[in-house]
């Protein structure tokens, strides 16, 4: 994990996996980055959550959002971490995921935050994926890298 | 050591009869990179009536060849343009869990990137699922 992911990711997650000092040096790198992830997906669904009135896409994009934290918090569970509190409050979140939730009421300022949080969590996946060492982690976070880069194409396109 | 007794049982059987877990078969870097070509290539040949998304495909095919994939060019067009592009992104979210090496993820990662765009481009939204390139 380089140190902009991690930065991306927020220490609140590398501070999680410091509490664990049981887990092994490989699972411990694989939970932060999991944990990270999986806040990014609690807090882009907040934030669709708060701006759904804009466009039908979004409540499309959301769902997927809430699908990716789950199928996240499986794959930390497999590697013995428990999710945190999620995200409740914009001021609890990721500076894409904020700027969305209180992107309204225009459209138009509200997809174009939608675009620029999608391509954010396209850049975090591409980067996180080399360091996954679990094979079928590395599969789970490609598919939904996969399905960001779906959400920015779609989204560009009803812009 | 955690397991369900099923699992405990199975492997004990194993052992019992002299054998032991199957062997995993060796992942060859040059056959993967050889099959992300040629179904990105398949991709290429379908997308002959969409020159915009005929042309991401070629770059991928490209990025691939830069890393040393090489594959024939495909023979048939294939009729159905989304399903190429869908065998081509399930077989490199595939590709990810067979190399992890931090060169092939970061090429895994941009062809995952583009040939999902491209299969959201040849389908309805509504038929956006959360897991694109999976079962």
């Amino acid at each position: 994990m380089n140190r902009r992911t991690a930065l991306k990711l927020g220490g609140a997650a590398l501070a999680t996996v410091a509490l664990r000092p049981s887990l092994a040096r490989a699972d411990a790198d694989e939970g932060t980055l999991l944990l990270g992830l999986w806040r990014r997906e609690r807090g882009a669904e907040l934030a669709y959550d708060r701006v759904l009135y804009a466009d039908p896409i979004l409540a499309v994009v959301r769902s997927h959002e809430e699908d990716h934290a789950r199928a996240i918090a499986t794959e930390l569970a497999a590697v013995g971490l428990n999710t945190p509190r999620a995200p409740e409050e914009p001021a609890d979140l990721d500076f894409a995921s904020q700027k969305l939730a209180e992107a309204g009421p225009k459209r138009g300022d509200v997809l174009a935050a939608a675009i620029a949080l999608e391509e954010d969590l396209v850049e975090i996946y591409s980067s996180a994926l080399p360091s996954f060492v679990d094979e079928k982690i590395a599969m789970t976070a490609a598919t939904i890298l996969g399905s960001h880069a779906q959400h920015l194409f779609i989204l560009r396109e009803v812009t | 050591m955690v397991g369900t007794r099923r699992a405990l049982l199975g492997a004990g059987a194993l052992l019992l009869v002299g054998c032991g877990p199957p062997e995993e078969a060796e992942v060859v870097p040059k056959d993967v990179l050889a099959e992300q070509l040629r179904v990105t290539k398949a991709s290429v040949a379908a997308l002959e009536g969409e020159p915009r998304l005929r042309a991401r495909a070629e770059e991928r095919a490209a990025a691939l060849e830069q890393a040393g994939a090489t594959a024939p060019d495909s023979t048939d067009r294939p009729a159905d343009a989304l399903a190429a592009v869908r065998a081509e992104l399930a077989s490199h979210v595939q590709a990810v869990g067979l190399l992890a090496e931090e060169q092939y993820r970061e090429l895994f990662a941009k062809v995952i990137a583009s040939a999902a765009a491209d299969e959201s481009a040849l389908m309805p939204t509504h038929e956006l699922t959360p897991f694109p390139g999976t079962p």
